[in-house]
């Protein structure tokens, strides 16, 4: 039988680990598998022809120029970051309140059809706003522990548990809301995340190898760090859709 | 001292709000992050917005580097996920950029003679806009793997995926890249 393609691309890359040497012994002793990875790699070097443009000399300074007024310093920007967020998950709840309880109460000369309407894309782009710096911080998180690296000894989460800890708290409220707002998608992913949200915050704040594991597991299982980027980016499209759509008209 | 040992030196000053240890780890690594970020987006003005997303970001996250790891793959790292984000985020170009390229790269005068493909950079343009017929995933497990040589499961960890969906998003990125480039590479 011979090698399929993906056997051989394997072996190009020099990771085909446990069958390299069946794939050796049979490339030595088959014409028409060894014609094919010259072709597999004839191919691959051809991918290589695409040239990377070189940035000019000034390229270093210039990348400097335009990051270092944005950088804050290091060790207080986490904390910084996570009180910010949830200042604004409070601000979040303020207004959506505000703008139904507005919307409820108000005399206005528009009908009642265009006040409503006006309301709802606000609460959408306050809500999007939100949500999107809440996923970002999620994502951290995941990311965080679905890379880190427990060596022999145990891999301390306790930064990971605390803003997990926060993360339910505010995910909880987006939730309920995207509910209210009929986006059962958006939804349904909080509700997926929350959970490991929540396993995350109620485990030890040292995790042994095993530990770590069935989180990376979890996180895996539900691709929750792939979700989180799609679900992100659409967020992103929403803002800019909805700032561009929603009329500036002040309550 | 290794390149190793100054990137970690320069990590515990950067924690501590040393801006100018920082400005040595984006000088030392810029080039190379610019490089990870034109093979994902396809063009210098793209790539260069993810090159400070991803330090901005490398320094918002400097507390969780791991003062053994290699600070180059972990920029990396951060580099082909902004890539990603920066690409999902961005509005897709024009349905015929997107859908119509191997159309338009077979009409381009059917299968090219000997002169057309020792034409300097011709098939590197064909490569980018092979590249362009990948998935988000697909081009960023592929250009981890080809171009930038990390293992199958460091693209895994660094993308969130298990190993075989790993593999398999760089299976597709390659039968679609040799697909693409076929009427352009000669036997």
């Amino acid at each position: 039988m011979h090698l399929n393609e993906d056997d051989l691309i394997l072996h190009y890359y020099g990771e085909a680990s446990a069958s390299e040497a069946r794939v050796e012994t049979h490339l030595a002793s088959c014409e028409t598998c060894r014609a094919a990875f010259a072709a597999l790699r004839r191919d691959m070097e051809a991918f290589d022809a695409a040239p990377v443009p070189e940035p000019g000399p000034a390229f270093e300074r210039t990348v400097w120029a335009r990051l270092a007024p944005q950088l804050e310093p290091a060790g207080r920007a986490t904390g910084r970051r996570f009180f910010a967020r949830f200042a604004f998950a409070g601000t979040f709840a303020a207004v959506v309140l505000l703008v139904g309880v507005l919307v409820r109460t108000l005399p206005t000369d528009q009908p009642a059809g265009t006040a409503a309407a006006d309301a709802d894309a606000l609460r959408e782009r306050v809500m999007l706003a939100a949500v999107s710096d809440h996923i970002e911080q999620s994502e951290v998180v995941l990311v965080e522990l679905a890379n880190a690296s427990t060596g022999n000894g145990r891999f301390d989460v306790s930064f990971e548990r605390t803003a997990a800890d926060d993360l339910v708290s505010a995910g909880r409220l987006y939730r309920e809301t995207a509910l209210q707002t009929g986006n059962l998608h958006l939804a349904t992913l909080l509700e997926e995340l929350e959970m490991v949200l929540v396993d995350i915050a109620r485990g030890p704040e040292a995790l042994s190898p095993d530990q770590l594991d069935a989180i990376r597991q979890q996180i895996e299982t539900q691709q929750l760090i792939f979700k989180l980027r799609v679900l992100g980016a659409d967020v992103k499209a929403r803002q800019q859709s909805a700032a561009a759509d929603t009329p500036q008209r002040t309550l | 001292m290794d390149q190793m040992r100054e990137d970690a030196a320069a990590v515990a000053l950067a924690r501590d709000g040393d801006t100018e240890a920082f400005r040595s780890l984006v000088e030392r690594h810029s080039r190379l992050v610019f490089r990870v970020a034109y093979r994902m987006t396809g063009n210098e003005s793209d790539a260069e917005d993810v090159v400070q997303e991803t330090f901005l970001k490398a320094y918002r996250q400097l507390g969780r580097f791991e003062s053994r790891a290699n600070f180059g793959t972990w920029v990396y790292r951060i580099a082909v996920n902004c890539a990603i984000d920066y690409m999902r985020a961005k509005p897709k170009r024009e349905s015929i950029e997107d859908g119509d390229v191997l159309e338009r790269m077979a009409g381009d005068g059917g299968r090219p003679g000997a002169d057309d493909l020792v034409l300097a950079g011709e098939i590197g343009r064909r490569v980018h806009a092979a590249l362009d017929l990948l998935s988000d995933m697909e081009r960023a497990a592929f250009v981890m793997r080809h171009y930038q040589g990390f293992s199958i499961d460091e693209i895994g960890r660094a993308l969130g995926l298990k190993t075989n969906a790993t593999k398999h998003s760089i299976f597709r990125a390659v039968r679609k890249m040799r697909t693409a480039l076929e009427p352009f590479v000669e036997a």
